[in-house]
């Protein structure tokens, strides 16, 4: 009688530590689900304030652009070819097109 | 008996709890995976298979096939209307050149809508591959000689200004101060005159090297063009091209349905996204059907030209052979196919 109740609690300790491992795996699974979830919801939030910001940044960095578009000319000649030049600058032009690479 | 109905209990409530935790989480896998993939959605996402994707160039008939047709079924639900992604061949025996007469511009600005509506730029923030620059006369010098005199001088080929030499508010050779951001009640404006830059599709272009991943490349017909879905936006390019000719999408464009242009090209008007460069064709969706760029066709006072630089009796040509003829920063050897002429 004795030996079968030692089994039974035996059985149930066993059964108990089961659960407890079971219980440690959901609270990490869940913990870890947590964190994706967190870790989304941030991703979202980071985006989204990015993008508000990225909005106007795109206009300014537009409107850079410009500016140094304008500044090109700064500092240029530009040159009138002679009839010489221009021939020379076609047969370049043309000989580029036409080369092979091998 | 009482143990064993208590085990039998405990199994059942295991049961139960095993039951109910495992809906728990699976509801709890589920609303992780939809929180994670929330940001992909709103971004209006590229599909998997686009992004995938290869080179342009590189990819079998069928890949492009596929590829045109996923973009196409993308844009038309986008812009809900139809659109035609095409990939017409660059024709054989062409060598697409401009030339443009400066004395002729009257800085309207008419190519640049013209530019804008049929290549689907982003009205927010303003993308616009051509830009009309308004100069002073007197701000440039088309002959090196006057550059060292010290004084303003007036130039026999025509009032476009000479700024020759320097003073203390201005060094010797340094001209050209350009305003973009002109608004006169009406053009031409007295005392200015115009400088319309886009890209230059150079022979030899510093772009197409910068690239680290070819994205950009010259096609058959020296026009310099982009695979946006190739690009990776590093921004390379548009630092190595001397003509600042390049637009980088900053954010994601802004394109109203009813100005979407739906007749495209893969290689040039179909709509960009965010992260990638983008630039003049030539209107390569035009040409390679045998028309005229959208800005060629749009200039009231015919100061643009277009043509076959192969062709000895194309326009451009023809220009070349009895104008006088500058090209824009020439010492960069770049060897651009866009001619400023003057009659």
């Amino acid at each position: 009688m004795a030996e079968e109740q030692m089994v039974s609690v035996g059985r149930r300790k066993g059964q108990d530590e089961v659960i407890a491992d079971k219980r440690v795996f959901l609270k990490r699974a869940a913990a870890a689900l947590g964190v994706v979830a967190a870790a989304g919801l941030t991703g979202t939030a980071v985006i989204q304030s990015a993008r508000k910001v990225g909005g106007t940044n795109a206009r300014a960095r537009c409107a850079e652009e410009d500016v140094r578009q304008q500044q090109i000319m700064v500092g240029k000649q530009l040159l009138l070819m002679t009839e010489g030049e221009k021939q020379q600058m076609l047969d370049r032009i043309l000989s580029s097109h036409s080369r092979k690479v091998s | 008996m009482s143990e064993d109905k208590r085990e039998m209990f405990d199994e059942q409530d295991d049961g139960k709890v095993k039951e109910s935790r495992r809906d728990f989480l699976k509801k709890i896998g589920v609303a992780a995976a939809a929180t994670a993939a929330v940001p992909a959605a709103t971004a209006k996402a590229v599909s998997i298979a686009e992004t995938l994707q290869s080179h342009f160039e590189l990819m079998s008939d069928e890949q492009k096939q596929k590829a045109i047709a996923r973009l196409e079924k993308r844009y038309s639900e986008q812009f809900g209307k139809q659109t035609t992604v095409a990939n017409t061949p660059a024709p054989d025996g062409v060598l697409f050149g401009y030339a443009l007469n400066i004395s002729k511009c009257i800085g309207c600005r008419r190519c640049v809508e013209a530019c804008v509506r049929e290549n689907n730029q982003s009205r927010d923030p303003k993308i616009q591959w051509i830009r009309v620059l308004r100069m002073n006369r007197g701000n440039l010098t088309f002959d090196p000689k006057h550059l060292n005199e010290g004084k303003p001088s007036s130039d026999p080929l025509g009032n476009y200004g000479i700024q020759s030499g320097g003073h203390a508010d201005k060094a010797v050779g340094i001209s050209g101060e350009a305003e973009h951001y002109y608004n006169p009640e009406q053009v031409p404006e007295e005392n200015a005159f115009y400088f319309p830059v886009q890209c230059q599709q150079c022979e030899d272009p510093a772009c197409t090297r910068a690239c680290p991943v070819r994205a950009t490349y010259r096609d058959p017909n020296g026009i310099v063009v982009i695979d946006y879905n190739w690009c990776i936006g590093c921004r390379m390019c548009q630092l190595a091209c001397p003509y600042w000719a390049r637009r980088f999408n900053w954010s994601e464009p802004v394109l109203p349905n009813e100005d979407m242009n739906p007749k495209t090209h893969y290689l040039g008007n179909r709509p960009r996204m965010v992260g990638v460069m983008e630039k003049c064709t030539f209107c390569l969706q035009r040409v390679r059907d045998g028309r005229y760029p959208a800005c060629v066709e749009a200039c009231p006072v015919g100061a643009r030209k277009f043509g076959n630089l192969l062709d000895p009796e194309s326009e451009v040509r023809k220009v070349l052979a009895t104008k006088q003829v500058f090209r824009f920063k020439e010492d960069f050897n770049t060897e651009p196919k866009f001619f400023y002429y003057m009659d």
